[in-house]
């Protein structure tokens, strides 16, 4: 009996220490610590411009290429569109900057009076909010052979062939109007007062297009 | 002898759970309605308990983006929390030209109103922080990472 009281007796002090230790620590006895919550925001980077596929339509660049995105869903806002002479000596950049159209691909046209008597190489840069990416790779070069007489001391009967065309910028599947927050200059095709037919018939007092970008802030020749 | 032995032990244990049940219940550092104080940061040696605050990493901010950030309470202590209050601060950038400050990255404040019961074990809340990249944020802030500390305080329920 004496054996078993003490036995007893221990059994009792361990368990009252016991719950007496759990009732502490629920209570808050214990610190249970952790570090400090830390999470990370990233922003998404500007990506490269895609290197942009050119072509030669009557005497005209026109240069395409992939619209992007700076996350998904988010397309550019705007692009800016270099023409570098490969001519020696080379003749300044030709900058254009064009709000992003709608579909998956963008053109821009640079005229013929921008082109002629030239060889040009293209790049496209895409910019969002006032953040510009990387220049993409040249294009491939293009060689416009010199228009056979000055455009703008052209008498008459010896205008350029095909009156130049400003450079216009258009989405694919949309027209050039829309192509974004700041349309492009209507193409070509628009109604002109005195069409020029021929070189022959182009008279001096016709009225001559004006060069424009389509983004009249964003359009320099350097 | 064995009389006293028992009576000592008995008296023993009664005095312990009798001061356990007075420490719960007086000096579990809430004196007004007896639930405790939780924090969430674990940066207070006092604050007798803590949970975690856990969250997914937001991704593709940009000039004008709100994104959301999801927070996950992990309750560990065995009884529901009410989660009294949550903050979240911009605490740092790895860019060093696009700082830590509200003109590159803004915070607001939790979007569910607040408290919010969870009980035991991991819970998503359903509110967010909304996170937004301000509009004129400088370039240099492209591919920048932030830090952002989350802290919450908590209170035991009781009932």
């Amino acid at each position: 009996m004496r054996r078993t009281g003490k036995v007893l007796l221990i059994v009792a002090v361990v368990a009252s220490l016991g719950v007496a230790g759990t009732v502490l620590a629920y209570a808050g006895g214990w610190v249970v610590s952790v570090g400090p919550a830390r999470l990370t925001a990233n922003v998404a980077t500007m990506p490269q411009g895609v290197e942009p596929s050119v072509a030669r339509q009557d005497g005209q660049a026109v240069v395409s290429w992939s619209a992007q995105e700076i996350a998904p869903g988010v397309r550019m806002d705007h692009y800016v569109v270099t023409a570098h002479s490969a001519d020696d000596p080379p003749r300044p950049d030709i900058i254009h900057t064009v709000g992003a159209g709608r579909g998956p691909a963008e053109t821009l046209v640079f005229t013929m009076a921008e082109m002629t008597g030239g060889k040009w190489r293209w790049s496209v840069a895409p910019k969002y909010r006032g953040w510009t990416g990387e220049m993409s790779r040249l294009s491939q070069r293009l060689v416009f052979p010199a228009a056979p007489a000055p455009r703008v001391a052209a008498t008459p009967g010896k205008g350029p062939a095909t009156k130049p065309a400003p450079a216009t910028a258009a989405a694919s599947g949309a027209p050039a109007g829309e192509a974004g927050a700041e349309p492009a200059t209507p193409p070509p095709t628009a109604p002109e007062p005195a069409p020029a037919t021929s070189d022959s018939e182009q008279p001096e007092s016709a009225p001559q297009p004006v060069l424009s970008a389509p983004d009249p802030a964003g359009s320099s020749a350097s | 002898m064995s009389k006293i032995w028992w009576t000592a032990a008995a008296t023993a244990a009664a005095a312990l759970i009798t001061a356990a049940f007075v420490t719960a219940t007086d000096s579990s550092g809430t004196p007004d309605d007896g639930m405790l104080v939780l924090v969430g940061q674990g940066t207070h040696r006092d604050d007798p308990l803590h949970f975690q605050l856990r969250g997914k990493p937001v991704k593709g901010l940009y000039p004008g983006a709100v994104k959301q950030m999801r927070i996950t309470v992990v309750n560990p202590l065995g009884f529901r929390l009410r989660v009294q209050s949550l903050s979240a601060q911009v605490s740092g950038s790895n860019r060093r030209g696009c700082h830590a400050e509200s003109q590159n990255l803004q915070i607001r404040q939790f979007s569910r109103p607040l408290p919010i019961t969870v009980p035991v074990g991991r819970t998503d809340l359903s509110g967010f922080f909304p996170i937004t990249m301000p509009r004129g944020a400088p370039r240099t802030c492209a591919g920048a990472r932030f830090t952002i500390t989350i802290s919450g305080v908590g209170r035991r329920v009781t009932r």
